[in-house]
């Protein structure tokens, strides 16, 4: 028997006050590393993905929805422009570099971008194996795309209309495309792309046009788009007028969207404003777009943040009072431990190994509940978003909160100890006797 | 003639011994005390008169405002509080009236502890014997809040005993018990202290155990 069991039998003894004061204490560290570990892993997500793209072009609509689809792959493209805008902004003295990037088939979900060679430059990937696909009906695929499909070089595949699986589409049947290569893995979006060059997708929806079917008419009938994104009707009557003024000029090549690197910072200045008032088309800044939805989306973070900081003042109280009381109702036995021989610093050592273990179990189960909710998280967003998102500096978060854990108990504790330092045994032995 | 003088060493003596209550109110003078190693003796007193003053003084729990108390040969007044803690711990076991325990820890856990405070090692056949002598070896893993009140009292004494302290001190053992309890309470803790070669206090306003000791004084 020595201090430190007693302090294990003192606080098993009171199961409740103790469960309390843990739950409450790794509720607030859950949620504190929880909040931080999303914020961190979206962040570094989008860091990942901009890809040095300073700017992305595409038809009218909302820009924010440009950037999503055009550079994260995750919403709907706002529409088509032509090819044309390409060869121009191509020339334009102050861009470095322009990708097209042609959007509107997927395969298993995992989306198939019609573009060039330069594409897989942005996001500084090489091949892994095989080559990179140069005639049309070939496709290299991300890396993710590789492992989670099963597919290597010389397997064919079915393109399926619209940007997610089981999505009412028709399949392009007819139209095999080979496996030629696969890159390497980046932990970026490419890895979840599967590329082909621009007359793939030229190929399959001329064909789909003289068919009667249109990118735009699956555009339209994508039931995620009536669902998720009320944003899109305002801009319906736009693409409706887009898609009459294609019929029956089918042949005139489209994209989705240009993914363009500038050449100098005054590019940034003059180029968007430029773009968006002497053309039909439409220029978004990746950066700023996504400054404006973390600056929105922060506030809810935030939020959460600050319940969870409250949440850590309550189970701090609640530590506070466990240990006060504590003294207080055992002031006869830590007096009777001091006629066994026991020293104040060792009934402060009582005390304090209860509060640290209370703090230890609450911070170890704090970590574990965040670790669940995040793997919990992470599964959704990949199996909602193809996004395969990880912890980022994860230990640096942990030492962080338990260095703040150990200076806010350490002053606990201390508060607590203080009528142990007032103790008068005689006293107390007196008055229960 | 030859003249022999044998000096007997004192296990426990004090000189002048006054306390005063911080608030100066009355003060208290106590007899002086002198025993020999294995003397027992009975302090006697009404309610009131400082019995557990002069006990908690002994015991090194309060400071007496002037006089000497020593314990085999260490003035306790010199000692610092940890050192004082240090030396109860080792050499003082106190028998109180009601036996308060640690409510978490079990009778043989109980004497764990109080081993490890007083930091003195006996082997585990030492705690059997004492267990079985109070008659508590049945009881030695339950919960000390499942102990009786007679039960308590006997790891009371336990407790007080286990390390072999060079003296004993018990405030008011007998006060609430009846007759038979009373002589059996007593027949123990000085059965116990000869065992472990102890010196025995007990102060109490409880006449009916007089007859038990040679030595009395009368507060």
């Amino acid at each position: 028997m020595n201090i430190f069991l007693l302090a294990i039998k003192n606080s098993t003894s009171k199961m409740l006050s103790t469960s309390l004061s843990c739950i409450l204490l790794a509720l607030s560290i859950g949620l504190l590393l929880f909040i931080s570990q999303i914020n961190k892993a979206l962040d570094h997500q989008l860091q990942n993905n901009f890809a040095g793209i300073d700017m992305v072009v595409g038809a009218k609509g909302s820009p924010l929805q440009l950037v999503l689809s055009s550079v994260f792959h995750i919403d709907n493209p706002t529409g088509n422009i032509t090819y044309d805008e390409y060869t121009k902004l191509k020339k334009h003295p102050w861009t470095k570099e322009v990708v097209p990037i042609s959007l509107g088939d997927n395969y298993n979900g995992y989306r198939i971008i019609g573009t060039t060679a330069n594409f897989a430059s942005l996001y500084k990937t090489t091949l892994e194996k095989g080559k990179n696909a140069t005639n049309p009906m070939e496709v290299v695929l991300g890396s993710q795309v590789a492992e989670q499909s099963k597919l290597t070089l010389g397997d064919k595949i079915h393109g399926t209309h619209g940007l997610l699986a089981n999505q009412e589409g028709g399949k392009h049947e007819e139209h095999m495309m080979i496996v030629v290569g696969i890159y390497q893995s980046t932990g970026k979006v490419i890895d979840r792309l599967i590329t082909t060059p621009l007359e793939t997708i030229w190929m399959l929806h001329h064909e789909d046009t003289e068919d009667g079917h249109t990118d735009h008419e699956e555009q339209h009938h994508d039931p995620h788009k009536e669902e998720h994104h009320s944003h899109e009707e305002e801009h319906h009557n736009l693409h409706e007028e887009e898609h009459h003024s294609h019929e029956g000029e089918t042949h005139i090549k489209e994209v989705t969207a240009l993914l363009v690197s500038f050449r100098n910072p005054r590019a940034l200045l003059m180029l968007p404003r430029h773009i968006n008032d002497t053309t039909g088309t439409m220029a978004a800044l990746p950066k700023f777009e996504m400054d404006k939805l973390t600056q929105t989306t922060g506030i809810g973070t935030q939020t959460i943040q600050w319940i969870a900081y409250i949440i850590l003042g309550i189970s701090v109280l609640s530590i506070f009072i466990h240990l006060y009381k504590t003294i207080k109702e055992r002031s006869y036995e830590l007096a009777l431990m001091r006629t066994y021989g026991a020293s104040r610093w060792q009934l402060v050592q009582l005390v304090g190994y209860e509060g640290i273990l209370i703090t230890t179990l609450g911070l170890l189960l704090g970590i574990l509940c965040s670790q669940i909710g995040l793997s919990i998280m992470f599964t959704v967003i990949e199996n909602q978003y193809k996004q395969s998102i990880t912890t980022i500096h994860l230990y640096i978060d942990i030492i962080q909160v338990s260095l703040i854990l150990a200076l806010v108990i350490s002053i606990v504790i201390l508060f607590a100890m203080y009528p142990i330092t007032k103790m008068d045994i005689s006293k107390i032995l007196s008055h229960e006797n | 003639m030859q003249i022999c003088c044998v000096k007997t060493h004192k296990v426990i003596s004090t000189e002048n011994l006054q306390f005063s209550y911080p608030n100066g109110g009355v003060q208290l003078r106590f007899p002086d005390i002198s025993l020999d190693k294995g003397e027992e003796l009975l302090i006697l007193g009404k309610s009131g008169i400082g019995k557990t003053t002069l006990l908690h003084l002994l015991a090194g729990l309060l400071q007496p405002s002037t006089g000497i108390i020593k314990i085999n040969g260490t003035t306790t007044q010199s000692l610092s509080n940890r050192k004082m803690d240090q030396f109860r711990g080792e050499n003082i076991g106190i028998v109180f009236q009601r036996m308060h325990t640690i409510p978490s820890l079990t009778v043989i856990e109980t004497l764990k502890l109080r081993l490890y405070l007083a930091k003195k090692k006996k082997p585990y056949t030492h705690l059997d014997t004492i267990l079985k002598q109070l008659n508590l070896s049945t009881h030695k893993n339950h919960r000390v809040t499942e102990l009786s009140t007679g039960q308590l009292q006997r790891l009371g004494i336990a407790c007080a005993v286990i390390h072999s302290p060079s003296l004993i001190l018990a405030d008011e053992p007998t006060s609430s018990l009846d007759d038979d309890h009373c002589n059996q309470s007593i027949e123990l803790l000085k059965s116990q202290a000869k065992q472990s070669q102890s010196n025995l206090i007990i102060i109490t306003h409880d006449t009916r155990i007089t007859a038990a000791f040679d030595t009395i004084i009368t507060l």
